[in-house]
Parts: C-alpha cells; sequence; structure tokens
C-alpha cells in the first residue's frame, strides 16, 4: 500500500533511508543475514543441549521469572537507558542542527509537529534496532525455554528508547537555548562521551581500589534500602520499567504511558520554540568581543606555531575526546600494574613509565587530526613562498610541545620521590615523537567540521595506518612496562620491532607521496 | 612593456582527460586580464598551475620572469592567488588570519599591521574583527581572502571567481580595489561567468575551451573579429557554441 506523502509513515520512512545510507545498507544488510544465521544455529543448538541435558537448569528458569531475574533487569533496564540516552544526544545534535535540512523541512506544508514526531521516532528506532542486535540471542533463548513472557522485552525497550530519545532532545534543546546553539553542540558532544567514560571508570575502579571487606561495609550501610518497603525494594514503583520487560500488564501500561507522554510533551515542546526561533538560534554568532589588536609578529615560526596552537585550543571537542579516551586506559594500568602475589601497585616511576607513551601518543592523535589532517587551508600554504617540509615539520613540533610539556610535572614529582625520572622522559618523548611521525607521513586530509566520533581516530578510514598505530600503541605499551620493570633485553628487541614498523611507514610515505596537501 | 605572466606550452591531463592543452599566453604588467571559459573547460587548472598549486605535465607558467617549475620560491613571492573558494581558518579571528599570511610571505610587522588594519576597515570588515571566519557570510569570507592576498603587496593577483557571493555594494568596492591596484601598475588576472563584469573592468579577454586558447584580445578586437556579437555573452557563447573558432585567435596567442 502507498504510503501518504507528508505522512508520518512517509517522513520516517524518509528517515529511516538516510540512517540506512549513512550505514552503507548493503554491508549492513549482509552483516545482518550473516549474524542472524549464526545466531540462529546458536540458539537451535543451546536449545537442544538443554531440553536434553539440564533439566534441573530448566525447571529452576522456568521457576518464578520475575523473583529470578529482577535485579539483572533492572540493571539492563537503567544502563540500557543511559546508553539509549548518550546514543541519542549524539544523534540529536545531528538530527536538530548538523543535517541543516529542518529549514527545508519547516518551510514545507508539513506540520511541524509531524516532521519533529518523525525525528524523534527515527532516532528511537534506530536505537531500538540497535539493542535488538544484543538481545535477540537471550531474549530467543529463553522463549525456547518456555519463557514467553520475556517477549515483552521487545515494547519496554522501545518504550524505553522514546523515554530516553525525548530526555535527550529536551536536553539538547535546553542547552541550545541556555548557551547558544554552537556551545550547546560542543557540550553536548562532550556530555555523551563523558557520560560513558566516567559510567566506565565508576564501574570499575571500585573493584580495583576497594578490598572485598570495605565492599561488604558499604553493602551493609545501604542494605535498608533494598529491604521491603524500602525505596530501592523490589516492589518499588522505580522499578515499573524493568518489569515491564516480563510482561506485567500493569507495568507494561506505566511505562507505554510514560513513553508516549513524553514524547508528546517533547514535540509539543520542539514545535513551539522551534516556531518561537530556536532555528534562528542554531545558526546565530556568538556576542562580539573588541580587544585592542594585539602587535603583529610576523616571523614564519612564530605564526605558524601560534596558529596550530589557537586551532588546537579553539577545538575543545576534539581535544576533550582525546582526554575522554584517556580516561579509558586508567582501569587498564591498574590492572597492568597491580602485583595480583601481593595485591600491591607498581612503583611509580614504573607506573609512570607504563602509561605516559599511552597518554603521549592519544593525545599525538588528537593533535595531529587537528593540525595535519585538519589543515583547512592546504592551497593557501602550496602558494606561499616556502618550501612545505618546512610547514610539516613545524605542525609536528606545533603537536609535540605542548605534549611534551605534559612530561615536566611529572618527571619533577618523580624527582621528588626519589623515584628514577629519566626513564619515563626518554620513553615518553620518544613515543610521541614516533606517533606524531606516523602520522605525519600517513595521514589523509579530513573536514574537521564534519569529523564524527566514530572517525575521529583514524579519520580517513585507512586500514594500514590504523595497523600500523595499533602495533605502536601496544609496541609502546610493552616498551614502557620493560623499561620501568629494568628488562633491558626486552627493551632492545621491543625497540627493534617498532623501528621496523616506523621504517614501514616512510616506506609507505615513499611510495604514496604526501596526501595532505602542503 | 614588461610580462607578468607567460604560459608556455602549459599542458595537463587528468587520466584521460586533457584539462589543459598546450596553452600559450602573455600577459603584460599593469593589466586586468578576464579569463573565461565554460565549466570546465580548464580555467582553474590553469590558475592552479600558475599559482605552483599543481604540478603541469609539460611547459611552464613563467611569474615575473621566476619560473613557476623551475624557482617556485621566488615565482610565489610576488603572486597572490584567490580561488573560489576562500582560504580560511574557521577558527581565526580577520587579524590573526592576516597576520598569519604576513608570516608566510616574511612580510615584516611594522608594515603588515597597519595595512592589515586598513583592509579590514576598507572593506567594512572593521567590525566584525573579534569574530571567528566561521561565523562569517560568503562574502564576509571572500573579503577576507581578499585582504589576505593584499596584505603581501604581490605584482600579480589571480582570482577565481573574486565576487561570487557578493552584495551589489561589496562587489562595487571589490571592483574599485581591484581597478585602483592595476592602475598602480600591478597586474589582476580573473575567472568570472559574469560576462559584463568582464567586458566592463579587463582591459584583454582570453577564452579557453576544452583546455585550449580558442580567442584573445581587446573586447574591441574581439568583436571586430566576430562581426556579429554586440556583447561579450553573445561573442562568447557564438565561440565556445561553435567548438573552434581558429579566426578569432590572436597571432602567438598572446596579448602583447
Amino acid at each position: 500500500m502507498p504510503i501518504k506523502q507528508g505522512s508520518l509513515p512517509w517522513l520516517l520512512r524518509h528517515e529511516l533511508r538516510l540512517w540506512w545510507r549513512m550505514l552503507r545498507g548493503k554491508w549492513v544488510l549482509v552483516g545482518t543475514i550473516l549474524f542472524c544465521s549464526v545466531l540462529l544455529l546458536l540458539l537451535l543448538g543451546v536449545w537442544l543441549f538443554a531440553v536434553t541435558q539440564l533439566t534441573e537448569a530448566r525447571s529452576w528458569v522456568l521457576g518464578d521469572l520475575r523473583s529470578q531475574f529482577l535485579w539483572p533487569a533492572i540493571w539492563i533496564w537503567w544502563g540500557g537507558f543511559l546508553y539509549a540516552f548518550v546514543q541519542a544526544l549524539g544523534q540529536s545534535v545531528v538530527v536538530l542542527g548538523d543535517r541543516n535540512d529542518l529549514d527545508l523541512l519547516i518551510a514545507s506544508p508539513i506540520s511541524s509537529k509531524v516532521i519533529f514526531s518523525s525525528r524523534l521516532l527515527s532516532v528511537a528506532i534506530e536505537l531500538f534496532i540497535g539493542f535488538c542486535g544484543f538481545l535477540i540471542l537471550p531474549i530467543g533463548l529463553g522463549v525456547l525455554f518456555g519463557l514467553l513472557r520475556l517477549l515483552g522485552v521487545f515494547p519496554a525497550l522501545f518504550c524505553l528508547c522514546l523515554m530516553a530519545t525525548s530526555l535527550a532532545m529536551l536536553v539538547m534543546l535546553w542547552f541550545v537555548r541556555w548557551l547558544g546553539a554552537k556551545r550547546a553542540r560542543l557540550v553536548v558532544q562532550v556530555l555523551a562521551t563523558a557520560l560513558f567514560a566516567l559510567l566506565f571508570l565508576a564501574s570499575q575502579l571500585p573493584s580495583l581500589l576497594l578490598d572485598t571487606a570495605q565492599m561488604q561495609a558499604i553493602a551493609q550501610q545501604v542494605a535498608f534500602l533494598f529491604q521491603p518497603g524500602g525505596l530501592l525494594s523490589a516492589e518499588s514503583w522505580l522499578w515499573l520499567p524493568a518489569r515491564a520487560m516480563f510482561f506485567e500488564p500493569g507495568a507494561l501500561v506505566f511505562t507505554g504511558l510514560i513513553s508516549l507522554g513524553s514524547v508528546w510533551l517533547t514535540v509539543e515542546v520542539l514545535h513551539q520554540t522551534f516556531i518561537g526561533g530556536t532555528q534562528e538560534s542554531l545558526t546565530a554568532k556568538a556576542p562580539r568581543s573588541h580587544r585592542a589588536p594585539r602587535p603583529f609578529n610576523t616571523n614564519l615560526n612564530r605564526v605558524v606555531l601560534l596558529k596550530e596552537w589557537r586551532m588546537i585550543w579553539r577545538n575543545p571537542y576534539i581535544i576533550s575526546q582525546v582526554v575522554i579516551s584517556i580516561i579509558f586506559f586508567i582501569p587498564l594500568m591498574f590492572l597492568l600494574l597491580r602485583d595480583d602475589a601481593t595485591n600491591q601497585f607498581a612503583s611509580l616511576g614504573a607506573i609512570a613509565t607504563t602509561a605516559s607513551p599511552l597518554i603521549g601518543m592519544s593525545l599525538v592523535a588528537g593533535l595531529a587530526l587537528i593540525c595535519l589532517s585538519g589543515e583547512e587551508a592546504p592551497d593557501l600554504l602550496r602558494s606561499a613562498p616556502v618550501r612545505g617540509p618546512r610547514f610539516r615539520y613545524l605542525k609536528l613540533l606545533a603537536i609535540l610541545l605542548p605534549i611534551w610539556s605534559l612530561a615536566v610535572p611529572i618527571a619533577i614529582l618523580l624527582m621528588v620521590q626519589g623515584e628514577p625520572w629519566l626513564p619515563m622522559v626518554l620513553v615518553f618523548g620518544a613515543a610521541t615523537t614516533y606517533h606524531a611521525l606516523l602520522r605525519l607521513w600517513n595521514a589523509r586530509p579530513v573536514a574537521l567540521a564534519n569529523i564524527s566520533l566514530q572517525k575521529r581516530q583514524n579519520p580517513s578510514r585507512d586500514v594500514v595506518l590504523g595497523m600500523l598505530e595499533f602495533v605502536s600503541y601496544f609496541g609502546w605499551l610493552g616498551l614502557g612496562h620493560q623499561t620501568g620493570q629494568g628488562h633491558g633485553e626486552a627493551v632492545v628487541g621491543l625497540a627493534i620491532a617498532l623501528a621496523g614498523v616506523l621504517a614501514i611507514a616512510y616506506w609507505r610515505s615513499r611510495a604514496l607521496g604526501s596526501t595532505l596537501g602542503f | 612593456m614588461a610580462i607578468a605572466l607567460q604560459l608556455v606550452s602549459l599542458s595537463k591531463q587528468f587520466g584521460a582527460h586533457q584539462a589543459v592543452n598546450t596553452l600559450n599566453l602573455e600577459i603584460p604588467t599593469g593589466m586586468l586580464y578576464a579569463f573565461l571559459g565554460p565549466n570546465g573547460a580548464g580555467k582553474t587548472t590553469t590558475l592552479r598551475m600558475v599559482a605552483g598549486l599543481l604540478k603541469p605535465d609539460a611547459g611552464d607558467a613563467i611569474v615575473l620572469g621566476q619560473s613557476m617549475t623551475r624557482s617556485p620560491k621566488a615565482a610565489k613571492q610576488h603572486l597572490a592567488y584567490l580561488p573560489d573558494e576562500p582560504m580560511l581558518y574557521s577558527k581565526l579571528r580577520p587579524l590573526e588570519y592576516l597576520e598569519f599570511v604576513a608570516g608566510l610571505w616574511n612580510i615584516a610587522a611594522r608594515h603588515a599591521q597597519p595595512l592589515a588594519e586598513e583592509l579590514l576597515q576598507q572593506l567594512g570588515l572593521w567590525e566584525v574583527r573579534g569574530d571567528f571566519c566561521e561565523t562569517f557570510s560568503r562574502g564576509m569570507k571572500q573579503k577576507l581572502a581578499l585582504a589576505g592576498a593584499l596584505i603581501h603587496a604581490p605584482q600579480l593577483m589571480i582570482l577565481d571567481e573574486p565576487l561570487s557571493g557578493l552584495d551589489v555594494a561589496a562587489a562595487r568596492l571589490v571592483k574599485n580595489i581591484l581597478l585602483d591596484y592595476v592602475s598602480r601598475g600591478n597586474t589582476v588576472i580573473l575567472t568570472t561567468h559574469i560576462m559584463e563584469i568582464a567586458q566592463q573592468m579587463a582591459q584583454r579577454i582570453g577564452i579557453i575551451n576544452h583546455g585550449q586558447l580558442i580567442a584573445e584580445g581587446t573586447f574591441s578586437e574581439l568583436q571586430a573579429r566576430s562581426g556579429e556579437g554586440e556583447t561579450l555573452e553573445s561573442i562568447f557563447l557564438e565561440l565556445v557554441q561553435s567548438g573552434t573558432a581558429t579566426d578569432f585567435q590572436v597571432e602567438g596567442q598572446g596579448a602583447k
């Protein structure tokens, strides 16, 4: 049946088509078919095994579903809500701002409520499809066991996606009105990534920092909240959305009403505020500043370094992304540097020597993206009477100087603590220079304005560069660790291997030529 | 008269497509020269080779006596190139941008700063000197890029569609700046799709099609040879649509 032009389904189909093409549709389709086929085989295998071998387990699972799985369901629901909220925040920036097609749509005779409803629903459906990819296996397994009530997970999750998307769009809108569109975009992008990073850190650090006794003491202090009648007890209304996953009619109706209400509210607010001028504020300028002109200094080295540092300083999004990615390394460092036998951490010097190259290389990757790949006027540089290599090496210096300066306070701290500082300085300096050279020789141009989170680390999808960087990260992680432990032979071996990788990168740059355009 | 730009058998091929085909041309100093052609004729490729942004497959571009292929640094020193998409930095302010460009051409700060401030005032950008370039309209970006081209006082300026995106007042301002610049003995080569501009402003006009110069001369010369065209637009269309126009070629394909 043909869909009526201008209707909600028609616009929704348009939104989903854009999303599908952004995902490079046919490859997703092939991947999905493969994934589902493997999944189906797995499910059948597990089901056959279960019905024939695990009769005890089967009877346990078929007991009271809610009492067995309420707390996992609560965790899944709230974790899923947070994940969906963060994803929807990022998507809201795109669909309400970056895509730049709202003028076209709002100028058309289609009702703005239909337009915003389709935007909201499309984001929610995209999230829901993502969830389904993860949950089909366990839910399918449950259904094969006879737990038909688990099918309630799907409507509950769809409601969850609607609520998370509604909340994300309202938050995005609030930021636009509070901070202005440009800052709002930045804040929302940073917030979206920071939430994940901080949650990840929060979930890992207690088990890394606290011993079992301390954990138990904390658990005892908050136990009253979980007693019957407590705010967080199993009967609490807070868990109604999670109970909807077990097809409890009341919970399902409650969750459905809440999600529909949130959608209605969000569409109304979007309609009113966009008509009231939010669209204009998306392109409005920040207030002008009229400081007295600073005296010029036109020394070439100075102007190039200053320009690059200005570009870095004025691009906090990329920098924040890099800093956040470093947060993800912290639990890894704790695991790597804790001696399981004594439950003690390694010395400060060893920690610094291991962690610093990884952090330095992450920063190099971010700054190289701005200074090398993100050069906005390569033609201007090429039309200037200056040789290209001079620009390239000045840019390299612009990347490395601020990063090297970060090693100074760490070195001073090590000196004060009486720890060996020179190995850290040498490893840090060598690793950052190494990584900067990898990027200088192999980076491709990229438009920073359009860069998305997924493309940040290797924006040109250069597989070889990605492999070289992967080897570089782990090579320097190992080299730093071995240096901290004082294993000279391992250090020499790793240094030779890393030199080989660098030689490949250099040879490749000679074979391909510079593609940076300056 | 001294030669500002000499193209010697300049050629460039992209795959099977011959973008510029053995182009010969001489443009004297102190002249505004309009370089015209339909879309894809090879104008921008030619200008990019002249500016040293693209290496020719064969031939050379001699800028004020300096070969762009053999001594690019010397050739670029007195040349400014302004493409149709302004070469700006979104996160720099106008004065920061001009300071950077002055540094690239090694212009002393004591000369560059007053000139930068004067140019911003002249081009109506002084009030927005505190804003980032990313907030500018296309016209404002175009004007700032022009200021960047003028900051190092080039003797030859190459402009690709310099008036696109400008409002009426800004277009007139830019035209006046260019004419004043030429009256001081400098040379401007510009491309445009607006024939009236070329007809009004240019002392000589070159028309390129399929990478070859098909006509060259003053407007009167082109008109006289055409015999039919009243306006540059009609002459241009007649030439381009006829495909070949050897009758219009000036001897030696140059403005001598």
